[in-house]
């Protein structure tokens, strides 16, 4: 094979490759891909494929207090969620990054373990000491709850961001006379911008669909979007949900796309 | 003052103060003259575990002075650099920086200036705001930052680049805006660390010259350091020269280069012509004797006996016609010949395994000998330079 090898000329092998790797990539996005066409087929009866085409389950799902008031509880929640997961993590990567003091690995390790531990176990842990704290069923409950799973993702990707940068700059500016604090909010951040910027996309995206811990302390008062959608499975369902299932799915993939142009920014600016 | 009897600050990223040893009491030094150093590095030691980075180190460095701190990697130069930095701190020793005792200050109360291999501009900001930073930190009035960047950028030859960011200079204008970052804030002493490293060679040449322009011009006391011997002879007042740990041979470029302290020292300037002998005085000053070549004649002064080594320079070497003598003569058999630019390198055996290199001005004109020839070399007595044993 020459090093100009045209699409015509691969092999039998490396077509069937490519071929499990379609089946694998259909099989896998289906099922949210499906839920698109259903949402758009009328509320009279909920089927593939659908047999009119009609906006009726968004105006039905707007129309719904329970439906619309669970969208402003998801968005307030992860938007939150984000600012302080976004808050906490920066620093704690950057005390990570760049510090050198005794229990250090240890303090890594134990902030990047809600990663390892399953979320029904963080989501009974959660409900039993937020009872204790009156915060079950609380918008603050489920925004710290979210932040103890988001907090670590958020220190994975400023970490990876601070290994891009000159850790010289910094010493520079020690040695200009800016005092630590200075340094991190003058030199470390401004530079860390699009990491900072996808972590704080990543956290709202992870608090937005989590549905295992919100079920736990979601109560009656502070429902989000996911937990309503479950609840309305389990009891009978509603038409509504292939709608909210789409609108969920499309800001997820907006806001993936946002990470994918800040990561590629970040290259482009180290 | 009182931060100077300090114990380094918590954060730090390195504190290895000797256990309970209190700093010493500071000594008054109302009397210093403009004549004392400016910088006083005494007895400084840096110990990683069983490593020692730093032996017992003793510099001083004097007002307007250019020190280049020379040596191979792991020699300690970058080590005692840091020290200076503020960046780790010393195992035992003390650092004066104008009669202060600076040893446990933090960098930052330091005010040294520093310029780094790689530049280390903030890639974020403009030019203007990288070389404002310094004076930003000391909350210096806006109208007085602007006239003192301006300043700084003409002094650096790029007044149009302010509006500009670092990526879009080239590293030769990067490492200029730098260099003006560390000179607008008027510190009593600018660090270099290796600052032309990541520069290709004729760059490398231009900014020797501007450097050393800009430290003229304001009469700056520099500690540069860099691996390069033919930098630190070009720039530098005096060269400390380096190796384990420990300043192997310190002085002006003119003598450290032809009459080398130590054989570390000799061997670190282009190492060849080095070899031994047993020293005898004669009438007319010292007389070294070689096993194979015999009697070698050395400069007056010297050691008045025992086994030292000794060296001649390759240029100081010269082909002798027929019927020409010289204080020092050999002859031998042409075995390789090396063109290397201007210098043409002819390694001339004289013995068995014994080989001198000599160096000549290539010359198309008047062509050298050829390989195999038998030609006579020599050297006059002032060119023999005895040296001490190297440290270890």
């Amino acid at each position: 094979m020459g090093k100009r090898s045209s699409p015509s000329r691969r092999g039998i092998a490396e077509w069937l490759f490519l071929l499990l790797i379609g089946g694998i990539y259909v099989f896998l996005t289906l099922p949210s891909v499906l839920t698109i066409p259903i949402s758009l087929g009328g509320s009279r009866s909920v089927t593939f494929p659908p047999t009119e085409f009609s906006l009726d389950l968004y105006r039905r799902f707007f129309a719904s207090p329970v439906w619309t008031g669970s969208l402003v509880e998801s968005l307030i929640v992860g938007a939150a969620t984000a600012v302080l997961a976004t808050l906490i993590g920066a620093f704690a990567a950057y005390g990570l990054a760049r510090g050198n003091f005794i229990g250090q690995k240890l303090i890594g390790a134990i902030l990047l373990s809600p990663i390892l531990v399953p979320s029904i176990v963080i989501a009974l842990g959660v409900y039993f000491y937020f009872s204790q704290m009156k915060l079950i069923g609380t918008t603050t409950g489920l925004v710290l709850a979210h932040s103890i799973l988001t907090i670590p993702y958020v220190i994975v990707v400023l970490l990876s961001g601070l290994r891009q940068l000159d850790q010289k700059i910094e010493t520079a500016a020690g040695i200009m006379g800016a005092s630590p604090l200075r340094v991190f909010t003058h030199v470390v951040v401004p530079q860390l911008r699009y990491s900072l910027a996808s972590a704080f996309l990543f956290a709202f995206l992870i608090s937005f669909d989590e549905t295992v811990i919100s079920w736990f302390i979601a109560g009656t008062h502070a429902t989000t979007l996911p937990v309503v959608m479950y609840g309305s499975l389990k009891v009978e369902v509603a038409p509504e949900i292939a709608a909210a299932a789409t609108m969920l799915s499309l800001t997820s993939i907006t806001i993936i796309l946002c990470y994918a142009i800040f990561q590629k920014q970040e290259k482009s600016a180290a | 003052m009182t931060e100077t009897l300090a114990s380094p600050p918590r954060w730090a990223m390195d504190h290895t103060h000797p256990s309970g040893r209190d700093a010493p009491a500071q000594p008054i030094r109302n009397t210093m003259a403009e004549t004392a150093p400016i910088l006083r590095m005494e007895g400084l030691t840096k110990l990683y575990g069983a490593v020692t980075a730093l032996d017992n180190v003793s510099l001083d460095v004097a007002r307007g002075e250019f020190v280049t701190l020379l040596g191979p990697s792991g020699s300690g130069k970058t080590t005692l650099l840091n020290i200076v930095s503020g960046a780790i701190f010393p195992t035992s020793g003390a650092l004066w920086l104008d009669g202060r005792d600076i040893t446990w200050v933090e960098a930052r109360r330091r005010g040294i200036g520093m310029v780094f291999q790689n530049f280390a501009l903030m890639p974020h900001l403009s030019i203007f705001e990288n070389i404002a930073f310094p004076l930003r930190v000391r909350k210096v009035a806006n109208a007085e930052v602007k006239e003192r960047v301006m300043e700084a950028l003409e002094l650096i030859r790029l007044p149009g680049v302010a509006a500009r960011k670092p990526k879009q200079l080239s590293g030769g204008q990067q490492q200029r805006v730098a260099i003006a970052r560390a000179l607008v804030y008027r510190p009593p002493v600018i660090l270099m660390d290796e600052p032309l490293g990541a520069l290709d060679r004729k760059l490398r040449h231009q900014m020797q010259f501007e450097i050393k322009r800009i430290h003229d011009d304001l009469g700056l006391s520099m500690i540069y350091v860099t691996h390069d011997q033919e930098e630190a002879l070009t720039m530098s007042d005096r060269v400390c020269l380096m190796g384990a740990g420990r300043i192997q041979d310190i002085g002006a470029p003119q003598r450290i280069y032809s009459s080398p302290a130590t054989e570390f020292s000799a061997d670190f300037f282009g190492g060849t012509n080095i070899f031994r002998a047993t020293v005898s005085r004669g009438p007319d000053g010292t007389t070294l004797h070689h096993e194979v070549f015999g009697p070698v004649l050395g400069p007056g002064a010297g050691p008045q006996s025992g086994e030292v080594g000794w060296m001649v320079r390759p240029e100081q070497l010269r082909f002798l016609p027929p019927g020409e003598g010289a204080d020092n003569e050999l002859a031998g058999v042409v075995r390789d010949i090396t063109l290397s630019g201007q210098l043409t390198h002819y390694a001339v055996a004289v013995s068995d395994g014994l080989e001198f290199t000599v160096a000549c001005l290539t010359n198309h004109a008047t062509r050298g000998p050829f390989e195999g020839d038998q030609v006579r070399i020599g050297w006059s007595r002032q060119a023999t330079a005895i040296l001490k044993p190297t440290e270890q």
